[in-house]
């Protein structure tokens, strides 16, 4: 799929590219024997589509994100009955489409994305800093693209009447959702069997593993499907 | 009047075309890049054994690429930590693979990094790319 995009991609530019160099130049090219008006009506003509292609892909691009964003939040409003993620306002739409498509593509390949809001910007912030020794493997990131991950994260984090936060001391800093009392909670009824020596189960990090939606923020309990075991019932 | 334009558009054409050679990274591109840094010639064969050579942690647990990628590139691998599956690495299957030189340099560096405790030489990152390159 993406090599036929970026194809496309490439067509497009080298279509526009072409277009607009000889309509400049024919522009210039026609001063001599054409009003400055009409000469001008070219220009605009020329830049203006340019301009419009650009915006269309963009807002394509921005609007399929948004949705993203848009699911997360209603999502964790749905079920972690939570307002106004600290830090939202920081950043613009745009930026923040971008980062949350970073950490969709940085963060996603060795477990899924973990939805922000379910660890404190704190959190986060030693995550995003540490990488390189994460849990034991390495993810290490340009600082750059590090910033950019963090400041997703922080704007959409977990704040403090958070269902996660239950039980979680201000001066602690949490590294694992799944070491949260409120994670720990949810999930004591669920015996071992089922997750340690479950082949299908690395371990309770893989959310995705039983809980479909786990990628979009989605945990309701009647959404709960674990490998080899079946339909969560109780 | 007629000839400006089509020697512009020709132009312009040539440029585009230029800049989306530049752009596309493939595997060759990027062994081209790492061939001025081996110590010799790139060899297939000696890639294929380093993606399956195990190295030791300093606590004797056993490490290798095939270890996450498996070791038949054209099938998916699997994280060994979490378990999550990785899309082949043969580019023959998964074209993908190698079409973003900074991708790549990254996960070079970390895998490297976690295997072997060092970075990959040249010589051993050109091997292995041969490899999948012509599996
Ligand atoms: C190179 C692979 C890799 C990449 C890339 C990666 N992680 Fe991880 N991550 C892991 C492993 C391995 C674990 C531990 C899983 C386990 O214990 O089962 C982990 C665990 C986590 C946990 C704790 C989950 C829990 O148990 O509650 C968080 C949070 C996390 N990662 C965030 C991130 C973020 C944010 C990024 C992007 C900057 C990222 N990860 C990128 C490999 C990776
Ligand atoms: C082994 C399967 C399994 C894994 C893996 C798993 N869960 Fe769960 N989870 C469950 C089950 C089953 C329940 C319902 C428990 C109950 O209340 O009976 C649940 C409940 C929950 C709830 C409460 C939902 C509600 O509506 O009350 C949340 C939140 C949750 N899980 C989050 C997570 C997160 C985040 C992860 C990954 C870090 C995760 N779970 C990993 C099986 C799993
Ligand atoms: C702990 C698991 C793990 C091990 C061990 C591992 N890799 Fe990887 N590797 C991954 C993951 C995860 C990805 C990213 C997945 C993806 O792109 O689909 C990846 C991606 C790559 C890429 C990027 C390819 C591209 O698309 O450009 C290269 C190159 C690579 N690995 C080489 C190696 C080499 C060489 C070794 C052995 C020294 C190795 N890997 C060992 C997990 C691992």
């Amino acid at each position: 799929m993406k090599p036929i995009l970026n194809k496309l991609r490439y067509a497009i530019g080298i279509l526009m590219l072409g277009g607009a160099l000889s309509l400049g130049l024919y522009g210039l090219g026609s001063l001599g024997n054409q009003s400055f008006a009409e000469d001008d009506d070219d220009h605009n003509n020329s830049s203006q589509y340019l301009k419009t292609e650009g915006g269309t892909d963009q807002n394509g691009i921005n609007r399929g994100d948004e949705d993203d964003y848009d699911d997360d939040h209603n999502s964790s409003s749905q079920y972690l009955k939570t307002e106004g993620r600290a830090g939202q306002n920081l950043l613009n739409q745009e930026e923040l489409s971008t980062n949350a498509i970073t950490y969709q593509t940085e963060c996603a390949s060795c477990h899924l994305a973990y939805p922000a809001h379910l660890l404190p910007k704190r959190s986060w912030q030693i995550i995003m800093a540490t990488l390189p020794d994460h849990y034991g493997d390495d993810a290490s990131l340009s600082p750059a693209v590090q910033g950019d991950i963090l400041a997703y994260l922080s704007g959409n984090s977990a704040v403090n009447n958070d269902r996660m936060l239950r039980r979680v001391a201000v001066d602690k800093t949490p590294l694992r959702i799944t070491e949260l009392p409120y994670f720990k909670g949810k999930h004591r009824e669920i015996p071992e069997r089922m997750v340690k020596d479950n082949p299908k189960i690395s371990s309770f990090s893989q959310c995705d593993s039983c809980h479909k939606g786990a990628a979009k923020g989605q945990f309701d309990e009647d959404n709960v499907v674990i490998p080899g075991f079946g339909r969560w019932d109780d | 009047m007629k000839a400006l334009i089509a020697i512009v558009l020709t132009l312009g054409l040539v440029v585009g075309a230029l800049a989306s050679t530049l752009a596309r990274a493939d595997a060759d591109a990027q062994i081209q890049a790492l061939s001025a840094q081996g110590a010799e010639p790139f060899n297939g064969a000696a890639g294929e054994s380093f993606w399956q050579r195990k190295f030791s942690t300093k606590n004797g647990e056993k490490r290798s690429c095939s270890g996450c990628h498996g070791i038949d590139p054209t099938q998916v691998g699997e994280h060994q930590k979490t378990a999550k599956s990785i899309k082949p690495m043969a580019v023959r299957v998964n074209p993908e693979r190698f079409s973003d030189s900074a991708k790549s340099d990254k996960w070079f560096g970390r895998n490297c990094r976690w295997t072997l405790g060092r970075e990959c030489t040249a010589q051993e990152k050109g091997d292995v790319m041969t490899w999948l390159n012509q599996y």
